[in-house]
């Protein structure tokens, strides 16, 4: 599991990266620490254990990696390509995500709460038992996949496609939705109101 | 530290199993349904169990108790002085508790239940129904849910925001997230819909 330890900067209360002792903000040389968090990125296929809060990804390719217990809390992806990827218990919290492409992946256990998405295509995907509360999804395509026990809670929905999708246990409480489709979906057994959703 | 996830489809809960490598012990927590998966899990990565905590002692954190019981011995912590039939080791307050090389940090949260816990370790905090993600759980009356929002907020509020929220239902979050976004820990959040069904 991810060992979440402070930066060595007294008083900053970040979660250290991985291959440094101090936050993205703190870090000396943030390009080396880049650089390194490539290098890992480009010689693995299982990226474990993995601290990557607050860093920018851009043109950059994770496609079939297999992602565990790891942290990318406020990150920024543009143009990231995703696809066939596996995530289990992994943060991607207050992340922006544009132009991404997470067709095929297999998420489970994750959550990216407080995330935006513009742009974005899960088409295809296993996003089962995730956590997208609070999330800003535009023009996001979720079509053909499986999002059983998923949670929106408040998410703020504009030109989004549920479309061809297992929405059992799907939680779409207090969400805002515009121009959003669920056709072929089976929505009657998503929940809609806060009093289907027992605790 | 490994953390090791197991979703039940009865009583639809997640039950955790958490492994030190270097000690090669285990704790489990809520072990709603215990299955050959999650034997292997502690089987082949040659762990030695050396507890049990429960969060609360609703059926969907308690049903695999006598399974582990039976196969493994060790003790089984909680608020309750006994949980399906075994004596329990009584945590109540706030305090910390060493179980081998785990700390844990634990924290009455009634409301749900009057022995509802949460328990930390390292940057985890295991919630139970007390917590998930974007809710609070189920309670019989207004007043419950009242108690339950404030020993939340208060153990909450103490907490650095790094911390990792797991859930007993639900999928996980993080303290930075119900901080902020957690309508129904708010005290002016009117929602009857939060007192109305409980499940066991």
């Amino acid at each position: 599991m991810i060992a979440v330890e402070n930066c060595k900067i007294l008083g900053c209360r970040k979660p250290h990266l991985s291959f440094s002792d101090t936050c993205l903000e703190h870090t000396q040389n943030p390009k080396e620490i880049y650089d390194k968090i490539f290098v890992y990125f480009s010689n693995n296929e299982r990226i474990q254990d993995m601290c990557c809060n607050e860093m920018t990804f851009e043109n950059f390719s994770f496609s079939k990696k297999i992602f565990h217990s790891s942290c990318f809390q406020h990150c920024t992806f543009k143009n990231v390509d995703f696809s066939e990827a596996s995530f289990r218990i992994c943060f991607f919290d207050f992340c922006t995500f544009e132009n991404c492409n997470l067709t095929q992946t297999n998420i489970q256990f994750t959550t990216f709460a407080g995330s935006q998405f513009k742009t974005v295509t899960f088409e295809n995907s296993d996003l089962i038992h995730s956590n997208f509360n609070d999330t800003i999804c535009e023009k996001t395509n979720f079509n053909d996949s499986d999002l059983y026990d998923s949670r929106f809670i408040q998410a703020t929905l504009t030109d989004t496609n549920f479309k061809n999708c297992n929405i059992k246990k799907t939680v779409f409480v207090r969400t805002k939705e515009t121009n959003v489709s669920f056709k072929a979906s089976n929505t009657r057994e998503a929940i809609f109101e806060r009093r289907e959703l027992s605790l | 530290m490994k953390l090791y996830f197991h979703f039940s489809l009865e009583g639809f809960s997640n039950s955790y199993i958490l492994g030190n490598d270097e000690t090669k012990e285990a704790i489990f927590i809520d072990p709603g349904y215990i299955d050959s998966l999650m034997i292997s899990h502690i089987e082949n990565n040659g762990y030695t169990p050396i507890g049990i905590l429960i969060t609360h002692s609703h059926t969907n954190q308690t049903r695999g108790i006598n399974t582990l019981l039976k196969i493994y011995k060790m003790p089984l912590i909680g608020a309750d002085y006994e949980i399906n039939g075994h004596p329990t080791t009584v945590v109540s307050g706030e305090g910390v508790l060493q179980l081998g090389a785990f700390k844990i940090e634990y924290f009455a949260t009634p409301g749900h239940t009057p022995d509802s816990m949460f328990y930390k370790i390292d940057s985890m905090l295991f919630t139970g129904d007390s917590l998930s993600s974007d809710c609070i759980g189920s309670t019989s009356s207004a007043y419950g849910t009242e108690i339950l929002r404030n020993t939340v907020k208060t153990c909450l509020k103490t907490q650095r925001t790094d911390l990792l929220i797991f859930p007993s239902k639900g999928p996980p979050s993080t303290l930075e997230a119900e901080l902020k976004f957690n309508k129904e820990l708010e005290n002016n959040y009117q929602n009857q819909e939060t007192c109305m069904y409980r499940d066991y």
